[in-house]
């Protein structure tokens, strides 16, 4: 009986056809993160992480410390790695992690060098996201177990779900916290001890037991956008960073497997039908039949596959404030965003810019 | 030169029951007036008495000048007299111009020469309806343009609308207030019954206002304000209950948990791939156009309609997709549904208060097999009856025997009774006195305030602003503008239901 329920569901399940949610309530579209002052262009910009002595910023293989961004600080280069940068941690006492494709993650400072750290399964070249806890334990996404950080699309487009959240304690011991889940890209530790992970190709926030006695709960579901990088904010909540939108054309790809596996086949990575970073130009993208373009300008509520996003929630997660770059603008593709000295800043990747956001309104912050 | 119509020291009972009492009224040629006065007042009295539906038991009533005693609506209509009724009184089976032409038929009557008449009727008139159309097939604010259509047809030179503009969208007043100029223009007389008090402002030359069955005051129009009407209307002070103006007096809720969302619903060619979240602890303002799908979108939420079955979208309560087969599955799982057709859907009007509301928590949970108390069901019914202050004789009352505003009040009884998460009011003030619209409006706030989700439709923009948290804006099918408070305004709301 079970067997023909679930099979009545998914028939159902397919006759409901293909649905997005909503971009509305916290979720409406505004044109904040396009108005966000433009602070530095790097490339390949790509994580940022708050420190005593500055910004951090990771674009590529190189990172940039930003003393005082906005302040005509030129984004100075202050180290260089064999691959590029994929994330970027800092823990209360100074201590640096930084993963790095191809590398796995390394701990250290600025001054006193990068040391190799113990790495967990997928960690050399997927590690996504980290953030410390105050008694130092190192928490780590890895996206994928399979793949490298820079064939996420690959992931998404083969359902993916070998990514997992790892504890790296000081004393150098590793263990696994969570597993199965489809592309962790974000973490961070709530006040409470808790582990707040973006699963990001499903397109939610959830809570993760430190310990790893508990399953992943979620905290968010349904989002309208891939989340990826979270970070604390000032006031219990979490910022939170989603760098592509999810698209009924997509969705139709995801299910279609024959169509995907010929796709990846067949088709350059940089042509598949996906998210993305940015809003390709090139003339072999199809226009969509018209419903992205109207006389030559690019209709801000088009179901272009990339936008910029960056939400704030409060304290139990949920999203309270919400900074948008439509399908007419550029600052697409935000993959991190961090406090840093009062302000806010996010990485938009598709752009290749480091940016402060317009501040939060005043009463609704947390 | 005499008066069109005049009553003078006219009183009407119902078994020894004063529905109007000494009233003296006078509807001078070529004027409108309006009618104003709350539920119960007597205006529908009044305006019946002249239209030859009932006789005076008291005084008189004159026309031109002369006494007369009308023994029915033909008669009235002889007379000059036409009354468009707030439930309209076409024939559903037949087209709209047998409609028009209904009692005024020739001899011998070619269809096709009728409809001809009829669409170049219609079209003077400016109301783009197809002749040929079943009036079944039509919407309320169709049947009523049908229903002035008739009038005019007929000739009349008096003219009884009854709360004329409830069902019709922005834009469609526009219309009908362009005809009534026309009408009045053409030396006709008007008579405008509304609860709709800027309307009878914008729209009257005079204005006359009743209570308990009582004219209090007849004056020029340009000599009330809308404080004095509502002050002559309910005997206190209600300046700043309703509407405050238009401005807001609060911040708008911060959203809660959402309840529902709708991801690409659609159902036929009413509703066409609507997108919508519903946030607890807010209410969320739904506003449209009639044919906008705003009240379809949220039957379907509630089980009352149901989705395409192919590619129907998708509908999430607290984030799980759910399929309602009949509207007992979202009842149960705390969805409510307060009707815009109280009389067709909400009542059985012919049962008690009590029985009423207690029909509603029958609906959810109860024991079909177990025995119904009627102590128990007095008791609860008692309880909500206290809570949202309706006013009959008794709880025993029928339901037929109240106002409108307290029918209201006992459809929604019939909905709080089930503790629904999820609450969607339909038109939750249309043909409702301005005292209930307050009280009314008081308990849709304070369900949002205690943390449950509220879906407001209504095409009264003030109400909308008023009562919203955020708004959303309807036109054809699909959800085409989302606003917060600070960025409504009527005309932002208007242009996105239009453009």
């Amino acid at each position: 009986m079970s067997g023909l329920a679930r099979l009545w569901r998914r028939f159902a399940d397919r006759g409901a056809g293909i649905s997005v949610p909503p971009m509305d309530g916290v979720f409406k579209p505004n044109g904040r993160l396009e108005e966000a002052e433009r602070i530095a262009v790097l490339s390949d910009v790509d994580n940022a992480v708050s420190t005593a002595t500055g910004l951090l910023v990771g674009g590529g293989r190189r990172l940039y410390r930003l003393a005082s961004p906005g302040d005509g600080t030129v984004p100075e280069p202050v180290a260089e790695f064999g691959g590029p940068v994929t994330f970027l941690a800092a823990a209360a006492d100074g201590r640096l992690a930084v993963g790095v494709e191809g590398e796995g993650v390394r701990l250290g400072s600025l001054d006193g060098g990068w040391t190799a750290a113990a790495t967990p399964e997928g960690a050399r070249d997927c590690a996504v996201s980290g953030a410390f806890a105050p008694d130092g334990t190192l928490y780590l996404c890895v996206g994928s177990t399979t793949l490298p950080a820079s064939a996420w699309k690959r992931d998404l487009l083969s359902r993916g779900a070998s990514g997992a959240v790892h504890a790296l304690a000081p004393d150098g011991t590793t263990r696994r916290v969570a597993g199965d889940l489809a592309f962790p890209y974000g973490v961070v530790v709530r006040p409470d001890g808790t582990l707040h992970v973006a699963e990001s190709w499903r397109h939610r926030v959830v809570a993760v037991d430190p310990g790893g006695a508990a399953s992943p709960r979620p905290v968010v579901a349904d989002l309208p956008a891939y989340p990826a990088r979270l970070s604390a904010a000032a006031g219990g909540g979490t910022w939170l960073a989603l760098f592509a939108p999810r698209r009924q054309l997509v969705e139709l790809v995801l299910r279609e497997d024959g169509y995907r596996a010929e796709m990846m086949a067949t088709i350059p990575p940089g042509e598949w039908i996906g998210p993305e970073l940015s809003t390709d130009t090139s003339p072999s993208q199809p226009l969509q039949a018209g419903s992205v373009r109207q006389m030559g300008i690019v209709k801000p509520w088009a179901p272009s596959r990339s936008y910029g996003l960056v939400a704030r929630c409060d304290a139990a997660g949920a999203p309270r404030e919400t900074w948008h770059s439509r399908a007419d603008g550029t600052m697409h593709g935000v993959t991190s965003v961090v406090e840093h000295g009062g302000a806010v800043y996010a990485t938009a990747r598709g752009a290749a810019t480091l940016l402060r956001l317009p501040p939060a309104r005043a009463r609704r912050t947390a | 030169m005499t008066d069109a119509a005049e009553f003078r020291n006219a009183t009407k009972e119902f078994r020894g029951n004063p529905a109007i009492v000494g009233v003296d009224f006078t509807l001078r040629r070529g004027e409108v007036h309006a009618l104003l006065g709350e539920n119960g007042a007597g205006k529908s009295t009044l305006a019946k008495v002249l239209a030859g539906l009932y006789p005076l038991t008291a005084g008189e009533m004159l026309l031109a000048g002369r006494p007369v005693t009308l023994s029915s609506p033909a008669d009235a209509l002889a007379h000059g007299i036409a009354m468009v009724f707030q439930e309209t009184n076409l024939v559903p089976s037949m087209t709209v111009a047998q409609n028009i032409f209904l009692g005024d038929e020739g001899f011998f009557n070619r269809l096709r020469g009728i409809n001809i008449k009829a669409q170049q009727h219609l079209q003077r008139l400016g109301f783009h309806i197809e002749p040929t159309a079943l009036v079944s097939s039509l919407g309320a604010a169709r049947k009523q343009m049908v229903e002035i259509a008739r009038a005019v047809h007929h000739r009349a030179t008096v003219f009884i609308f009854d709360e004329p503009t409830a069902t019709l969208t922005p834009e469609e007043k526009q219309h009908f207030f362009a005809l009534v100029e026309r009408l009045k223009g053409e030396g006709a007389s008007i008579i405008f019954i509304s609860h709709a008090l800027e309307e009878a402002l914008a729209v009257a030359d005079r204005i006359s206002v009743l209570r308990d069955g009582r004219l209090i005051v007849t004056d020029a129009a340009s000599a009330f304000t809308r404080e004095r009407i509502v002050q002559a209307m309910v005997g206190r002070q209600l300046t700043d209950e309703l509407y405050g103006g238009g401005a807001r007096r609060r911040e708008a809720r911060e959203p809660g948990e959402r309840v529902l969302a709708l991801d690409n619903v659609s159902m036929g060619k009413a509703v066409r791939s609507a997108s919508l979240s519903v946030f607890a602890g807010q209410v969320t303002g739904l506003f449209g156009l009639v044919g906008a799908g705003r009240t379809e979108m949220m039957k379907i939420a509630a089980g009352v309609l149901k989705r395409d079955l192919f590619h129907g979208g998708r509908i999430r309560l607290d984030g799980r997709p759910v399929r309602f087969r009949v509207p007992r599955q979202a009842v149960e799982r705390g969805i409510a549904y307060i009707t815009e057709d109280r009389k067709l859907d909400g009542l059985f009007d012919t049962m008690s208060i009590a029985q009423n509301i207690f029909l509603g928590r029958l609906l959810k949970g109860a024991n079909p097999v177990a025995p119904v108390s009627m102590r128990e069901a007095r008791a609860k019914a008692a309880e909500w009856i206290a809570a949202l202050h309706i006013r009959s004789i008794s709880d025993e009352a029928r339901v037929v025997e109240l106002s409108g505003g307290n029918q209201q009040k006992v459809v929604i009884a019939k909905s709080l009774i089930q503790a629904p998460r999820l609450i969607i009011f339909d038109e939750p003030t249309r043909g409702v006195d301005v005292g209930a619209i307050a009280e009314i409006h008081q308990t849709i706030e304070a369900l949002a305030d205690a943390g449950a989700a509220v879906v407001v439709i209504s095409s009264y923009l003030p109400e909308i602003m008023n009562l919203s948290d955020r708004i959303l804006v309807a036109r054809q099918g699909r959800i085409v503008e989302e606003m917060t408070i600070d960025e409504a305004s009527e005309e932002a709301i208007m242009y996105a239901a239009v453009h």
